[in-house]
């Protein structure tokens, strides 16, 4: 099963000018913008990858 | 409708290292172009200067600086409708994390650039990362119909279907494309992300590396390359970031966690990383790299049980990337909610987190657990899910079981 068919139907949307914009309602009908959250959250996100530690102990990032 | 507020300026108000430049190319360019013209300016017909200030913010682009690169294609933009400024300035302010100007942009420069692929593929791409999925596909779909030969809206929708749990699909499509056209960099990097999320997941207990992910009906390995990119094809490039380690071997697993504590310290499943053997990584969306170390666990019989797992990092996060402290959900919290997560976690492309709308309940209060009414994938466990005001309700931590998924609750108060 996958979320795709039912996006749109979790959240209230509205639209705003020419951008969409998704909102979130709150039990207190309060709404937050979408893109406000995840322009908020999004940074603090991060990947969590785990190595052999033998493997990874000499290990250089490649880039950074 | 447009409200862009920028002006397109003359070309005399440029920085004095370009006035020169300018100067040559003021009878190319006159004052507020657009007004004489609302179409965009083909590509051919940039003046040096401009075409000098985008190839300074790709410059920066390619070194992982996106703001900058934003800033710069923004100042190209506003001497004209120059189609290749004003798509990089959309990228860029996507990469760079100011998702807001990306949004209210892209759909601005998607209508003034409706010959641009790239444009429609970027709009379709924020579409989904904001929610609108099925609308996204739609317009990626129309995309792909009209111009069958670019590249960038079927990058956009294989993309979009590998975070939606469909990396099946995401390859068919890229495998269509590049029998009919030819192997393309952008489709051939992101089949690899396919073929590997299609591994973990088939996995299920995500214990497995990303060795044997090859297939044998690749046609990626198989087709000609596709001629060298011209002004009509479109690309889809990834972000500069940094790289996981190079190690001869490949992470065990993977999944997602969140910065707390000021950018100190990070939170994610004790599940994914609890052993004794284990190297842990972690990386942002700006494509920042941090060894991370499990804290030891504390004396108290609450933090011993706790599925949550604290992480400390050989350098900070900057701070403004950590979840505010208070920003946790009350412990009963319940309804409306969204997850963040990179689905495709064991991949080492530069990535950017995708929104999945949820509804949170059946509340254990005993235990600290919730369901929430969307499956999730095995790349996913460890994602924050988020209450409707943005407050951290708790870590995923159960993979799609009958069409559910389930949280460990976290309030730290």
């Amino acid at each position: 099963m996958k979320w795709l068919p039912q996006a749109e139907g979790h959240l209230p949307a509205t639209t705003g000018g020419d951008s969409p914009q998704t909102t979130v309602a709150s039990q207190s009908q309060a709404t937050v913008a979408m893109p406000e959250l995840y322009e908020r959250l999004a940074p603090a996100i991060v990947q969590v990858a785990i190595y052999p530690h033998s493997a990874a102990a000499a290990a250089t990032p490649a880039r950074e | 409708m447009r409200y862009k507020t920028r002006r397109h300026q003359s070309l005399a108000s440029l920085p004095v290292t370009a006035t020169l430049a300018a100067t040559l190319a003021a009878a190319a360019v006159r004052a507020a172009p657009h007004e004489q013209s609302p179409a965009s300016i083909p590509s051919t017909s940039i003046p040096p200067v401009i075409r000098q200030m985008i190839e300074q913010a790709r410059q920066e682009l390619a070194r992982g600086h996106p703001a900058a690169a934003a800033d710069l294609f923004e100042q190209a933009a506003e001497h004209g409708e120059y189609e290749e400024a004003e798509v990089g300035e959309v990228r860029a302010r996507l990469w760079a994390g100011q998702f807001r100007h990306a949004v209210a942009i892209s759909s601005v420069v998607a209508g003034e650039h409706p010959e641009s692929a790239e444009a429609q593929a970027l709009l379709g791409f924020i579409e989904d990362r904001n929610g609108y999925t099925a609308q996204a596909l739609q317009r990626l779909r129309e995309e792909q119909q009209s111009r069958p030969g670019e590249a960038a809206p079927v990058a956009a929708e294989a993309e979009v279907r590998i975070d939606r749990h469909s990396p099946r699909e995401a390859i068919e499509l890229i495998d269509r494309w590049v029998t009919a056209h030819g192997a393309q960099p952008d489709l051939c990097r992101l089949r690899s992300r396919a073929a590997l999320v299609e591994a973990f997941e088939a996995a299920g207990a995500g214990k497995v590396g990303i060795a044997g992910t090859r297939d044998s009906h690749n046609p990626c390995e198989t087709a000609t390359a596709h001629p060298a990119s011209t002004a009509g094809e479109s690309r889809w490039p990834e972000a500069t970031t940094s790289r996981f380690p190079t190690t001869p071997s490949s992470p065990v697993t993977a999944g997602n966690g969140v910065i707390t504590d000021e950018g100190r310290q990070v939170i994610t499943l004790r599940r994914l990383i609890d052993s004794p053997s284990a190297s842990i990584w972690v990386r942002n969306a700006r494509g920042e790299l941090r060894q991370a170390r499990l804290e030891r666990r504390g004396e108290n019989a609450s933090e011993i049980a706790s599925e949550i797992a604290t992480l400390s990092l050989s350098s900070p996060f900057a701070a403004d990337q950590s979840l505010p402290h208070g920003g946790s959900a009350p412990g009963n919290a319940h309804g409306l909610c969204f997850a963040l997560s990179f689905s495709a976690a064991l991949s080492e492309d530069a990535m950017l987190p995708a929104v999945t709308p949820c509804f949170a309940f059946d509340l254990h209060a005993g235990e600290g657990t919730f369901n929430i009414n969307i499956p999730l994938s095995v790349g996913e466990r460890g994602s924050p899910v988020f209450d409707a005001q943005g407050r951290l309700m708790g870590l995923a931590n159960e993979v799609a079981a009958a069409g559910r998924g389930a949280l460990t609750g976290y309030n730290r108060r």
